[in-house]
């Protein structure tokens, strides 16, 4: 049954197909009209990236999410990619295993929503990004049949890794059908702490979280409006309960004379999800969003000018990544902000708008200027969809 | 066998000493000899000419000359290639990267180094590790490799079982397009707009053009080391240990497997006082923080004993340690004790299915009369089976082939692949079609063809010529592959 979706302003036709089979023949149809075909899993980021102009089709890739194939004694698993990030860390959890990726909005978004968008957060620090656990990725070509690459097995270098142009592609070179992921195990035993940071500590949190004796899987700055400090450090730690409550010992007294007040150790029932909802503060359906880049050394000085410049805002930084989020309220237009932000963020550094009214969404705000390289992936772009059918417009600047 | 005609070949030398000067350069045909192949030597080509680069500039006039002429190239790093990466299959330009060997930057605050692609791998760690950080990817050949292959060919190492292989590692490269334009590739600063074109150049075995730079992500050294040696009366205790281990949620830092053969070489070669009559041993490596760590080096211990370990050491000192790993990361090179030849495979099995792969190594070494000694990275499931022979004595080579083959189709059945870490190559060009579909395969030849339009960088590598567009037509008549060495 056809219903309609809005597609970050654009309104258009929607069909959910059942199977690999059903998805191949919309691929095969589109191939031969030359209509343009928009994948949606979750809906929690379909405002990812440059608005759709060209009207089309979107295809709910929701009900393909059968697992395939769980040798948990191998810590692989092969599941569709529609399958619910809750419901892949419930199978995985059974056999204490996990993928160890903080997603916001779980029980909504996909596995190949976060594939496309490359999501990621906090213990990023310390497991990586999604494109560390694809092992294997089956996606359609432009003529709507399977190809896959790489394998179900954790070390394999036959053929060329097409996953990592998949991953972070936005679904512009095909529809993800199948993964293969390496998964860890459970950590036995997980704690947070909160440190609020005197005023000028900013720059000296993070320089010891990067040399501190804990080895923190995560370590995050984090700015909400109205709190008594403007910045508060979340530092997270996994592992055997004997390291873990070592480390959780030793960072309170290396952070100790940064603090102001007390460190406050996250209870027991808010420590599992502490990563997604970190994630959540700055992914919000409502609000402006926008994140930058820059080396890690820089981050502690951008967040703060990130907050100065948008008093009010909530702001999560991980220094350890480099990376910066940043929420405000539709109100304000930041879009002045971001050239002043890139030269802050130094050489390679970026600023963008992630989510914002779709008028704000030019080229520009959305991903930067064009960088050289930008030419190789239009020619990959051209080899992968010369037709240009799949969420045509959406990463960086296409024709 | 060179598809380059005389005359253009005299030309080609011309423009070619234009730039890197006489001194840059090999051409006369006994010196070629070196370059007619690397670690992997059934098969053997000269190139026309090699050339040695010094910098990024050297290589774009280099790729334009070629590129020009209509001469194939291919950039070779050290040459430790056990699959025949640096085969120069019709001939060309061997564009060495042996003098580009500076570390540029390296900056410990925001764990990255700049280094360019001559540099061997080990220096890299030689560098930082006063200040506590190293390289973490650590193929056995990490003395003699380059970064730069390491990059082409995505490396492993005994150490990527817990820390990732090449491709986790590396955050950015430089690389002169085969059409002679520079790009720059991410780089230190994190998720930077557009495809992770870096991510599918590592371990594109040089066919997507000449990786002149990269920067590589440090890692702080663990505080703390076990390291275990498990001795064993059969193989197959060791494999139910590696299950065993993985399936209680250890992430060891490393689990190598040895089996009686390579152990008695190894034994020759470095005196570490390995049982002799063991069926094989094992390497158990757990590190982290101190906290913790001698309780997960115990529970360790003990599935090894409830698998039927007859003994396990234990690493007392840093010497003693260094010495074991030195048994392990040599141990190719303890093999000519055993043989005059060997060739090495590198097929990959589920974990679960090792001790089902090894008793089928086992059955063909005897279904060809041959010995196959193991030494591999037990807990990734990647084997190197190490067939033993006399490169003089052609029936020899003949049964190599035929169990190599019946190996990695072995591996293939149990649902794994036929290369972990060492690549296609040549050596492995005949499996692809039974790994990929014409589909998979023609989809990576599109992105081949993005990079490489013109084939003329490192062609009939990788990928059959039937499964690519736009192949070249002038190497069609020479085979690569296996057969073309025979
Ligand atoms: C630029 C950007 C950066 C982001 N950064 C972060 C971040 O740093 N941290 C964070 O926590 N969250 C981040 N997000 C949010 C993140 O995208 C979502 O949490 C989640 O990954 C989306 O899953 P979904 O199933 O809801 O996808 P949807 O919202 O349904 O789709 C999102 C995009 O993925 C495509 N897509 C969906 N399924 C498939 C498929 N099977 N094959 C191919 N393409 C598909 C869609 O076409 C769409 O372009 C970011 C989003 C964007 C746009
Ligand atoms: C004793 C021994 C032990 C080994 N152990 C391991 C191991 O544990 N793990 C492992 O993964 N491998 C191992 N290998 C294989 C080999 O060392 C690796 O593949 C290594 O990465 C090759 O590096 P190299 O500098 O020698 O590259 P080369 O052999 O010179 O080249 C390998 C491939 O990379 C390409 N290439 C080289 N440099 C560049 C460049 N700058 N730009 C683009 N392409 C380039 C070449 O064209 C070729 O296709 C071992 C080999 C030996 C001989």
């Amino acid at each position: 049954m056809p219903d309609t979706i809005d597609l970050d302003g654009l309104s258009i036709d929607s069909i959910t197909p059942a199977t690999p089979d059903a998805l191949s023949e919309i691929v095969r149809v589109a191939h031969t009209t030359s209509k343009p075909l928009y994948w949606v899993g979750g809906g929690t980021s379909l405002d990812a990236g440059l608005p759709p102009r060209k009207a089309g089709t979107a295809v709910r890739i929701t009900l393909l999410d059968n697992v395939i194939d769980y040798p948990a004694r191998d810590m692989t698993i092969t599941v569709q990619s529609g399958i619910r990030i809750s419901t892949l860390q419930e199978i995985l959890a059974k056999e204490k295993q996990t993928l160890p990726l903080d997603i916001p909005w779980p029980d909504k978004a996909t596995l190949g929503g976060v594939l496309a968008c490359n999501t990621s957060g906090s213990r990023r620090l310390a497991h990586g990004t999604p494109r560390d656990f694809v092992i294997g990725l089956t996606v359609l070509n432009d003529q709507g049949r399977p190809t896959k690459s790489g394998g179900r097995v954790v070390k394999n270098v036959a053929g060329y890794d097409m996953a990592k142009l998949h991953v972070g592609a936005l679904g512009t070179l095909g529809p993800i059908v199948q993964v293969t992921l390496k998964v860890r195990p459970l950590p036995p035993a997980r704690a947070w702490l909160a440190m609020p940071l005197l005023g000028d500590a900013l720059e000296t949190a993070c320089d010891r979280a990067h040399g501190c004796q804990s080895r923190p899987v995560a370590f995050d700055l984090l700015a909400l409006p109205g709190g008594p400090v403007a910045w508060t450090a979340m530092i997270g730690f996994e592992g055997e309960p004997d390291a873990v409550a070592w480390q959780v010992s030793r960072a309170k007294t290396e952070f100790s004379n940064l603090v102001k007040g007390n460190i406050i150790e996250c209870q027991a029932s808010t420590v599992d999800a502490m990563a997604t909802k970190l994630a959540e503060r700055t992914d919000p359906a409502e609000g402006v969003v926008l994140a930058l880049g820059c080396l890690p050394s820089r981050t502690a000085a951008l967040a703060a000018r990130v907050l100065a410049d948008l008093p009010g805002a909530v702001v999560h930084a991980l220094p350890g990544s480099g990376l910066i989020k940043t929420v405000t309220s539709a109100l304000v237009d930041p879009r002045p902000l971001l050239a002043g932000w890139r030269q802050a963020a130094g050489p390679g550094g970026w600023a963008r708008l992630v989510r914002a009214p779709r008028a704000w969404k030019t080229a520009d705000a959305t991903w930067g200027t064009p960088r050289p390289e930008s030419t190789l992936s239009s020619a990959i772009q051209r080899e992968l969809d010369p037709k240009g059918l799949f969420n045509p417009g959406r990463l960086l600047h296409q024709p | 066998m060179t598809t380059t005609a005389p005359a253009n070949t005299q030309q080609l030398i011309e423009q070619l000493l234009a730039i890197v000067g006489q001194d840059g350069m090999i051409s006369s045909q006994a010196e070629l000899l070196v370059y007619e192949c690397d670690a992997y030597t059934l098969e053997k080509n000269k190139p026309d000419v090699v050339v040695f680069p010094t910098s990024t500039e050297h290589v774009v006039e280099i790729v334009k000359v070629c590129q020009k002429l209509g001469v194939p190239f291919l950039p070779r790093g050290s040459g430790t290639s056990l699959a025949g990466g640096c085969l120069p299959v019709g001939g060309g330009v061997i564009i060495s990267l042996a003098r580009m060997k500076r570390i540029h930057e390296v900056n410990i605050r925001d764990r990255y180094a700049l280094v360019e692609a001559g540099v061997i791998n080990v220096w890299l760690t030689n560098r930082v590790k006063n200040d506590g950080w190293h390289y973490a990817p650590d193929p056995s050949s990490q003395g003699a490799c380059t970064i730069g292959g390491n990059v082409a060919t995505n490396s492993g190492g005994p150490h990527t079982l817990k820390y990732g292989v090449t491709v986790n590692h590396i955050l950015g490269v430089e690389i002169v397009l085969p059409d002679g334009t520079v790009q720059t590739l991410g780089g230190p600063v994190e998720d930077g707009p557009g495809l992770d074109l870096t991510g599918v150049v590592v371990g594109s075995e040089g066919t997507f053009g000449v990786v002149t730079k990269a920067w590589v992500r440090l890692v702080r050294n663990p505080e703390s080391v076990r390291t275990l040696l498990g001795v064993f009366e059969t193989v197959d205790d060791a494999t139910a240990t590696i299950s065993e281990i993985i399936g209680t949620g250890i992430v060891p830092a490393a689990l190598e497997l040895l089996d009686s053969l390579i152990l008695k070489a190894v034994e020759e070669a470095f005196h570490f006082g390995f049982p002799l009559d063991a069926g094989a041993v094992l390497i158990m490596e757990v590190d982290g923080l101190e906290a913790g760590l001698e309780n997960e080096a115990e529970r360790i211990e003990k599935l090894a004993l409830a698998n039927g370990a007859r003994e396990v050491r234990r690493a007392r000192t840093e010497a003693d340690r260094l010495l074991l790993w030195k048994c392990r990361k040599q141990a190719f090179g303890a093999v000519g004790r055993l043989a005059p030849s060997y060739c090495t495979q590198d097929g990959v099995v589920p974990r679960t299915a090792l001790p089902t792969m090894l008793r089928s190594i086992k059955a063909i070494g005897t279904k060809y009369d041959l010995q196959i000694a193991n030494v591999f990275h037990a807990g990734d499931g990647n084997l190197h089976p190490i067939l033993l022979f006399d490169e003089r004595d052609s029936d020899q080579q003949r049964r190599v082939m035929e169990a190599s083959h019946e190996i990695l189709e072995e591996c293939l059945r149990l649902g794994g692949s036929v290369t972990g870490e060492h690549g296609i190559g040549v050596e492995k060009i005949d499996f692809m079609p039974k790994l990929f579909t014409p589909d998979d395969l023609e989809a990576m030849g599109r992105v081949r063809q993005a990079f490489n339009p013109t084939g003329l960088c490192s062609p009939d590598k990788m990928l059959p010529t039937a499964g690519a567009c736009a192949e070249p037509s002038r190497h069609k008549h020479i085979k690569p592959g296996r057969r073309a060495a025979l």
